[in-house]
């Protein structure tokens, strides 16, 4: 009987300090990227490019979103919560010169209530994505669950 | 923060657990030592019974208390207070429990649940009066013991569904700006989980225990919409808070049982 006891309270214990290894507060992420990623496509004679920007089209203060990026690195997209639609100017810069392209997402929104401390965040559920081809031959999407984990979602072609 | 409170929380009751354990082992081998004349009778008179007959009544040794041994009907009085207390969720809930040879205390535990938060971003969850129901065992550690104190280890399940309006929400990113007054109404959620506990009962009067038991709830199915995590969980607690204290009141009901059958020992001890 002592031994039953003794492995209950152990095992209390141990599931105790397991459970109570937390954090407070709002620890996740509220907003989702759209994540994607940039590919040579087979036979392809383009150059990779030195670096990425990209602006999103009818942003108030027309910021970049992604300035001076490493063409290996994710290219991460914030995509409007309150439209169905965003439109997003890509540049691609060579040492001579740049090249630009425009992307533009269809997709859906979905509001979901993460927790009390985070409070909203808003899914979005790509449909299509089109694209000039002045730089980029082809888009794939991977996922089109676009949510705050972050995963693969698209890979640019080119 | 509060969840290092709480981890320390519960190392002291564990702490506490081990040391009432070691009192109560030292406790049983001085009384070993002590054993009054008739009971080293007893024990004597049980041993020559077993010797003689190789179907000794184990069972009789084993289960000092009979297999039916009382039926109790308890209210957890912690949720309540907390809740006059200004808690803005919880439960109000019964427990009906039977004792089993006063080793396993088959149970079923029901209630009303319900929560209104306003957070300070000025969001507010209001989730509904709703049900639940727990189902589980708790197993009595001293099971033998004349005296009305039990440490119990315990294992229910959980099952609640239940309904929430989720009200005034906002979302906002750096780049593209903020979307106030997002609004989640009627959001319907099921969850189910697992409570492993470990607590106290003691008899304070005649047929009324008190006692405790912190859990664990290991949740199973958090029952998450397209739209929304539940905030609070009726039977539960809250989303992700995976602790949990009970404080039961309980009143063993006037059925009368068979008795103990250390006392049938006695007797025919007494009438050899």
């Amino acid at each position: 009987m002592g031994k039953i006891l003794k492995i209950a309270i152990l095992c209390f214990a141990v599931l105790s300090l397991w459970y109570s290894c937390g954090d407070d507060g709002c620890v996740e992420s509220i907003v989702g990227y759209g994540v994607g990623t940039l590919k040579k496509n087979t036979g392809s004679e383009n150059s990779m490019p030195s670096s990425i920007s990209v602006y999103g089209i009818g942003q108030q203060k027309d910021s970049a979103m992604i300035k001076g990026l490493s063409p290996s690195s994710t290219i991460d997209l914030l995509l409007n919560p309150s439209d169905t639609v965003t439109d997003f100017k890509v540049l691609f810069v060579f040492s001579q010169d740049t090249i630009i392209d425009t992307l533009r997402f269809h997709y859906e929104n979905k509001d979901f209530f993460i927790n009390i401390d985070c409070g909203c965040t808003v899914y979005h559920f790509v449909d299509s994505i089109e694209h000039t081809s002045n730089f980029i031959k082809t888009i794939e999407i991977i996922n089109p669950e676009i949510t705050n984990v972050k995963t693969n979602n698209f890979t640019i072609g080119y | 923060m509060s969840k290092r409170i709480i981890s320390l929380l519960v190392i002291n009751i564990l702490s506490l657990f081990l040391v009432t354990l070691s009192y109560s082992q030292t406790t049983r081998n001085n009384n070993k030592k002590t054993l009054t004349a008739t009971q080293s009778k007893n024990e004597r008179y049980w041993e020559e019974q077993n010797k003689k007959h190789k179907k000794a009544p184990k069972d009789s040794i084993a289960h000092v208390y009979p297999f039916f041994n009382g039926l109790r009907v308890g209210v957890n009085i912690l949720n309540p207070a907390l809740m006059a207390f200004g808690q803005d969720w919880g439960s109000y809930e019964g427990v009906v429990e039977a004792s089993i040879h006063n080793r396993f205390f088959p149970e079923w535990s029901f209630g009303v649940g319900s929560a209104d938060k306003t957070a300070d971003n000025g969001s507010r969850y209001i989730g509904n009066n709703a049900f639940f129901n727990r189902f589980g065992v708790s197993y009595n550690f001293r099971y033998n013991s004349t005296l009305p104190n039990y440490f119990v280890f315990s294992v229910r399940y959980g099952i609640s569904s239940y309904k929430a309006d989720i009200t005034g929400l906002s979302f906002s990113d750096d780049y593209w700006g903020s979307i106030d007054n997002i609004n989640l109404y009627n959001q319907k959620f099921t969850s189910q989980w697992v409570e492993l506990g470990a607590g106290i009962r003691v008899q304070v009067f005649k047929n009324i225990y008190m006692g405790w038991t912190v859990y664990v709830k290991p949740l199973i199915k958090s029952g998450s919409t397209e739209n929304a995590n539940p905030y609070y969980i009726p039977g539960y607690g809250t989303y992700g808070n995976k602790f949990g204290v009970n404080y039961n009141i309980y009143y063993q009901l006037p059925i009368k049982t068979k008795k103990p059958k250390i006392n049938t020992a006695k007797s025919i001890d007494i009438k050899k």
